[in-house]
């Protein structure tokens, strides 16, 4: 009793701190701008930790384990992939954007769309409602691990959890913007990375070292120690599906679906300095590799622990591999685990929660609100709107976590990535790197792309498994809607091109 | 074998983020 009080104690601490930043950074709210993308102020190291904690989810923490514990080491090339997207984020799509945005004063990706393709509503809209859809699905998922940590840890009933959980993300969301959201991705970056760096190492160190865990691994199966499967298909077993083909897909998914993702790719509009696109690539891949091969490698030395019976997974709930990294840390830290292993999560869902909340209240204020029912909305209201829509977004999702059956919300957020896959990498680059893209081949590329995810991913649950994730179908055809539509349709002006710095470079060096 | 693990699988998982790190670092290095 006296520990779980600790524990409760320092949990609430963490709350009121994350609500105390909030606060902080209210004050430094002046107008929408600093709302939304944090007056475009934010320092090297905020931002690069920004970026990671966007991406970083709690499914990160727990899913990456929980794969690791059902699949073995053909998985790792999830701990590249993911980290790879951070820096395809900065480098392929910051570096460009942010050189235009200084000039332009983008404060959504949608305003750089609707300036390169010439469509100040069309391409907006169109992009902004996908983005809000996707954004409020990973919402709902992101609330999954929420209940997840804190009705296991602290045997709250799983609704109590969820609301504590949304309303202090809400509260310092709605107080502070992006500065808010900002300030709370160092505490929360530097969190994760200290909590996985002391859970890590002792926990394969209390399953008997890296080299017992792999002779135990190749025991259950010997490919876990390879890395991939076997190339058949369908896979021979249900964790075996991580074939090369399917990895290849997996590769699409993760790395440019997460760098195109609304709620990462924002991001890069609010930093300080053009100079910081130079180290941040690699600050970023190294500090998020570091976090995601220690999560990983801990989900093998809990399957390890497991297949020798020194712990055991809960039974009765539909993902018991998830809760390897919570069972593990469990058996290594049995005192003072439960405040640690809900801060490391917490961090992670929280880091990610935020930025979805504000990007739902971005894109409703500033793309919806400000473009197409009052184009003469003052600051104020345009603040006061998205700080309406982040709390309205939280009731919604919050009915929908209670509401909708497990497995059907499973399918949605897997699919919601391969829609970011699907809907915005291809008119990303086109539009930063092909000059011959047109307003016509962006608007055909979404669209196409969303219906493809859509139709590959209900053949690939409902009726037959595929070789690869269906999302990159739904690339594949978003890429050939562009090239085959750009070339049918006139080519933008000149003037157009130049100013918004297309071509084949990343760095304009003639006016740098 | 090395800690328990095919050779392949050992460099693999090693050199790939390796490369990438690399990459990066000549990204800005020529900045």
């Amino acid at each position: 009793m006296g520990l779980d009080f600790i524990g409760t104690i320092i949990i609430v601490l963490y709350f009121v701190g994350l609500v105390a930043i909030g606060a902080i950074a209210s004050k430094k709210i002046k107008n929408s701008e600093d709302f939304l993308v944090a007056g475009r102020n934010l320092g090297f190291w905020t931002f690069t930790l920004l970026i990671v904690a966007s991406i970083c989810s709690g499914m990160t923490i727990l899913g990456v384990a929980g794969l690791g514990y059902a699949t073995g080491w053909p998985s790792i090339w999830e701990q590249i992939f993911v980290p790879l997207s951070a820096a395809v984020c900065i480098l392929f799509f910051g570096t460009k954007l942010h050189t235009v945005a200084s000039r332009t004063g983008y404060v959504t990706v949608q305003d750089y769309f609707a300036h390169r393709f010439y469509s100040p509503r069309g391409i907006r809209g169109t992009s902004a409602i996908i983005g809000i859809l996707i954004s409020i699905i990973y919402l709902v998922g992101q609330y999954v691990s929420i209940s997840m940590v804190l009705s296991w840890l602290f045997k709250i009933p799983y609704e109590w959890s969820l609301v504590i959980g949304a309303g202090i993300v809400m509260a310092y969301t709605i107080l502070g913007g992006l500065y808010a959201i900002g300030m709370a991705s160092l505490v929360q970056g530097i969190m994760i990375l200290a909590g996985v760096l002391l859970v890590g190492p002792v926990v394969i160190s209390a399953a008997g070292g890296l080299e017992h865990i792999n002779l135990v691994l190749a025991g259950i199966d010997v490919n876990m120690t390879n890395l991939w499967y076997p190339q058949v298909h369908p896979p021979y077993a249900k964790y075996a599906f991580l074939t090369p083909e399917y990895l290849v897909s997996f590769f699409f998914l993760l790395t440019l679906g997460l760098a195109a993702a609304p709620h990462v790719v924002n991001n890069v509009l609010a930093a300080r300095d053009v100079k910081y696109f130079k180290w941040a690539p690699l600050a970023a891949f190294v500090i998020y590799a570091v976090i995601m091969y220690l999560c990983k490698i801990t989900g093998f030395a809990a399957r390890s622990m497991v297949s020798e019976k020194m712990i055991s997974l809960p039974a009765g709930v539909a993902n018991p591999s998830d809760y390897s990294f919570i069972v593990a840390a469990e058996h290594v830290f049995p005192t003072f685990f439960a405040p640690l292993v809900a801060i490391i999560v917490l961090s992670a869902v929280m880091s990610t929660t935020d930025r979805l909340m504000l990007t739902i209240g971005s894109y409703v204020s500033w793309d919806v609100y400000k473009q197409f029912v009052n184009k003469d909305a003052s600051e104020k209201s345009i603040t006061l709107l998205s700080r309406v829509a982040i709390g309205l977004s939280t009731v919604i999702t919050l009915y929908l976590a209670w509401s909708n059956p497990p497995e059907l919300l499973a399918w949605l957020i897997w699919m919601a990535i391969g829609v970011m896959l699907a809907c915005f990498v291809t008119p990303l680059f086109a539009g930063l790197y092909w000059r011959r893209a047109t307003r016509e081949g962006a608007l055909a590329s979404m669209i196409l792309g969303l219906v493809g995810v859509f139709a590959f991913s209900y053949y690939a649950k409902f009726i037959a498994p595929m070789p690869m994730h269906p999302s990159i179908y739904g690339f594949a055809i978003s890429l050939a809607a562009m090239i085959v539509v750009s070339l049918m349709t006139k080519k933008p002006s000149e003037k157009l091109l130049d100013e918004t710095s297309t071509g084949m470079f990343i760095r304009d060096r003639k006016k740098a | 074998m090395i800690i328990g693990l095919p050779t392949d699988t050992f460099v693999g998982v090693i050199i790939v983020p390796v490369a990438i790190s690399l990459l990066l670092l000549l990204w800005a290095l020529r900045w």
